[in-house]
C-alpha cells in the first residue's frame, strides 16, 4: 500500500495537482529485505561517484557499499538471485583501506565493479559465483571511479592528480572471463590539463558512444561539464550541463554552486543527467535533471525535478535509472517531513511526477543515500542506508518496485 | 593564501588523507586547518572549535572573508580563542567524526543540514556543538559570538536570549 504524503503548506490546487501526479506511479513496491544489517560502531556508506552503487543483470542484483566492521573501511558486494529474497556478500577491496565502490552490470549474470584503495582506483570483475583479480587502472594519486558498460563497451572514468590538479580519466576496459582480470584496453584525459580539479566523473555508454559528465571548479566555483566520446580516446569539447545564471555580485564569489552530478541511459542514442544544484540559495539544494538528444551530444533545458513541497529543504544524494520504454526516474533524500526520507520521481506527461515518499524507505529513522536502477522489464530497483534512529547504527536496505505501467509518455525530444 | 592551502596540502598529506580534492577558500591569513586535524588539536588544547563551512565561489563566503575576517582585531581574538576549522561543502575530503565515522566535508554538510553557505558553527573541544549561525556576519557579530562562547554564556542561557540582552 503506497502512503502518499501531502503537506497543507500550499493551495487546495496544487495539492490536488501533486495527489493527481503521484498517483500514477509506475511500480509496485514490495516490503524492504536487509542488505548488511547493523552493528555496533559499524557505519554503512554508499557513495559512489555517479551513485551506481547497485546493478542488476539477467535477474541478479548486486549492490556494493562500504563499511568499517573490521575496524578499517572495506568495500563489499552482495548478490541477490532471481527470485531469492536474501544477499550472498563477498568482499572486494584488498588489505588497505578502500572507499566509494562502483558497478555496472555486464551480460551474463556478471558484474564489473571498481573502488578506490591506497590512493589508485580498482576493478574486478564477478557474480555470485565469485570474483575475478583486481586491476589497478591509475598510476598517479586517484579517486573517485564510476563505471558504466554497453555495446560500445565497458568504461570507467575517475579522478586522478595530474600535476596540480585532477583531471577526468576515461579507461575502455575489456571485462574478461568470469573469474579473470579485466584488462585496460587505452584511457585518456577527457580535458585537459586542468587548470583547477575535475572531480565526481559520471558516465553513460550508449550504442555507439560513450557520455561523461563531472565537477569543474575552472570557472571559480564548480560547474558541470560533459563530452561524449565514440572510441574512448577522442572527445567532444566539453559542453556546459548546468546553466548558468547571471551573478547575483559581480564583486564578491563567483557563482552558484552544483554537486555529484548522475547519468543514465535512457536508450540506445539519449542519456539523462541528475545533479543537485544550488542556483535557488536560500532553499539549500535542489535536484535538477536534462536530458539529451539523440547521441548526447547535447542536453536540453535543465528541469527541476523535485515538487514545490521540497522547495524550501535541501535535498541531498540525487541517483536516477532509466529504461528505453521511456520510463525515467530520480531519487533522493530530503527531511520535509521531519525525518529523512527517500523521495522519488518519475517523468511523467506533463514533466516531473509529484515526489512519492518510497514505501518502506520512509517513517520513522533517517532513511538516506538512496542509489537505483532499472532491469531489462523496467522494475526499479533501490538500495539506500537506513537507521532506526539519528543516532542509531545503520544497515543496508533495499526493495524492488514491480513495473505495473507497461506505457509511459515519451519522453520529450531536446531540441 | 598561498601559505595556507600549502599548509592545508601539508596536513592531509601528512594525515594520509587522499588530497585529490579541491582547494578550499578559508579567509586569508588564517590558520584554518582540516577538520581531523582540528579536532585532534581541539582536545589536546582544551579550545573551542570554530567551524566555517563555506563553498568554492560562495559569495556570502567570499563578502564575510573580506568584510569582517579582514578584521585585524577579530584576527587576533579568533587565532587565540579557537581552533579554526575549514569545511568545504562540496568537496570529497574525508574526516573522522567523533563517533570515528568516516566521512566527506559533502557529506558534513548534508548531515548539519547546510542549506547556504557560509555557516559558522562553535563546537566544545570533544566535538559537540554549542550553536551555530549561517549566512552573512559582521565582525561586531563575530565578537558577540566569541563573547558567548569564551565568557561561558552558553552554559546558562541560549544564543537567542544572550543577544536579546547583548543587543538591546
Amino acid at each position: 500500500m503506497i502512503s502518499w504524503r501531502t503537506k497543507c503548506t500550499s493551495g487546495l490546487v496544487a495539492g490536488l495537482l501533486w495527489i493527481a501526479g503521484a498517483s500514477a506511479a509506475p511500480w509496485e513496491f514490495a516490503a524492504p529485505v536487509t542488505v548488511a544489517p547493523p552493528g555496533k560502531g559499524v557505519f554503512h556508506h554508499l557513495e559512489a561517484a555517479g551513485r551506481r552503487s547497485i546493478a542488476v543483470t539477467s535477474g541478479t542484483v548486486a549492490i556494493t557499499w562500504e563499511d568499517n566492521r573490521d575496524g578499517t573501511s572495506r568495500t563489499y558486494a552482495a548478490f541477490r538471485f532471481p527470485g531469492l529474497e536474501g544477499f550472498a556478500e563477498q568482499r572486494l577491496s584488498g588489505t588497505h583501506a578502500a572507499y566509494e565502490p562502483v558497478v555496472t552490470a555486464l551480460a551474463g549474470g556478471q558484474f564489473l565493479f571498481g573502488w578506490e584503495e591506497d590512493g589508485a582506483v580498482w576493478v574486478r570483475t564477478g557474480g555470485p559465483d565469485g570474483l575475478g583479480k583486481p586491476l589497478r587502472l591509475s598510476h598517479a594519486e586517484a579517486s573517485q571511479i564510476t563505471l558504466a558498460a554497453g555495446e560500445a563497451g565497458a568504461f570507467a572514468a575517475w579522478a586522478e592528480r595530474t600535476g596540480e590538479h585532477t583531471a577526468i580519466r576515461l579507461a575502455r576496459l575489456n571485462p574478461g572471463l568470469v573469474g579473470s582480470m579485466p584488462t585496460l584496453i587505452d584511457s585518456a584525459v577527457v580535458a585537459g590539463p586542468p587548470a583547477q580539479d575535475q572531480l565526481y566523473p559520471a558516465l553513460a555508454v550508449l550504442k555507439s558512444a560513450v557520455v561523461v559528465a563531472w565537477e569543474d571548479r575552472r570557472a571559480g566555483h564548480t560547474v558541470l561539464l560533459f563530452s561524449h566520446s565514440r572510441d574512448g580516446r577522442k572527445f567532444s569539447a566539453p559542453r556546459v550541463l548546468n546553466e548558468q545564471l547571471p551573478r547575483r555580485s559581480q564583486v564578491f564569489g563567483r557563482g552558484t554552486g552544483v554537486a555529484r552530478v548522475a547519468l543514465a541511459r535512457l536508450d540506445a542514442g539519449r542519456a539523462a543527467a541528475v545533479w543537485l544544484d544550488k542556483r535557488e540559495f536560500e532553499g539549500g539544494y535542489d535536484v535538477y535533471a536534462a536530458l539529451s538528444d539523440r547521441g548526447a551530444a547535447h542536453f536540453g533545458r535543465n528541469e527541476k525535478v523535485q515538487d514545490e513541497f521540497g522547495n524550501n529543504i535541501g535535498q541531498w544524494h540525487a541517483t536516477i535509472a532509466a529504461h528505453p520504454d521511456d520510463l525515467l526516474a530520480v531519487a533522493w533524500d530530503d527531511d520535509r517531513d521531519g525525518n529523512a526520507d527517500i523521495w522519488l520521481s518519475w517523468r511523467a506527461a506533463n514533466g516531473w511526477s509529484g515526489d512519492l515518499a518510497v514505501p518502506g524507505a520512509d517513517g520513522p529513522g533517517p532513511d538516506t543515500s538512496p542509489a537505483i536502477t532499472m532491469d531489462d522489464d523496467g522494475n526499479l530497483h533501490l538500495v539506500w542506508v537506513a537507521q532506526a534512529d539519528a543516532n542509531g547504527p545503520t544497515q543496508l536496505r533495499y526493495l524492488e518496485g514491480k513495473r505495473i505501467m507497461s506505457a509511459m509518455p515519451p519522453v520529450p525530444a531536446v531540441h | 593564501m598561498t601559505a595556507v592551502r600549502n599548509w592545508l596540502v601539508g596536513c592531509a598529506l601528512a594525515l594520509g588523507v587522499l588530497s585529490s580534492v579541491a582547494e578550499a577558500e578559508p579567509p586569508d591569513g588564517y590558520p584554518f586547518v582540516s577538520y581531523d586535524a582540528g579536532l585532534a588539536q581541539a582536545r589536546q588544547d582544551g579550545r573551542p572549535v570554530f567551524l566555517y563551512l563555506g563553498r568554492y565561489g560562495c559569495g556570502w563566503c567570499d563578502k564575510t572573508n573580506r568584510e569582517a575576517f579582514s578584521d585585524r582585531k577579530l584576527h587576533t581574538v579568533y587565532v587565540r580563542h579557537y581552533v579554526l576549522v575549514y569545511v568545504d561543502t562540496e568537496s570529497g575530503r574525508r574526516l573522522t567524526l567523533p563517533s570515528g565515522e568516516r566521512i566527506t566535508e559533502r557529506e558534513l554538510a548534508a548531515r548539519l543540514k547546510v542549506m547556504a553557505t557560509p555557516m559558522f558553527a562553535y563546537l566544545q573541544p570533544d566535538g559537540s556543538e554549542i550553536f551555530r549561525v549561517p549566512g552573512i556576519q559582521s565582525a561586531q557579530d563575530f565578537f558577540l559570538y566569541d563573547r558567548f562562547v569564551s565568557g561561558g554564556y552558553y552554559k546558562k542561557e541560549s544564543i537567542r536570549d544572550f543577544l536579546a540582552h547583548e543587543v538591546h
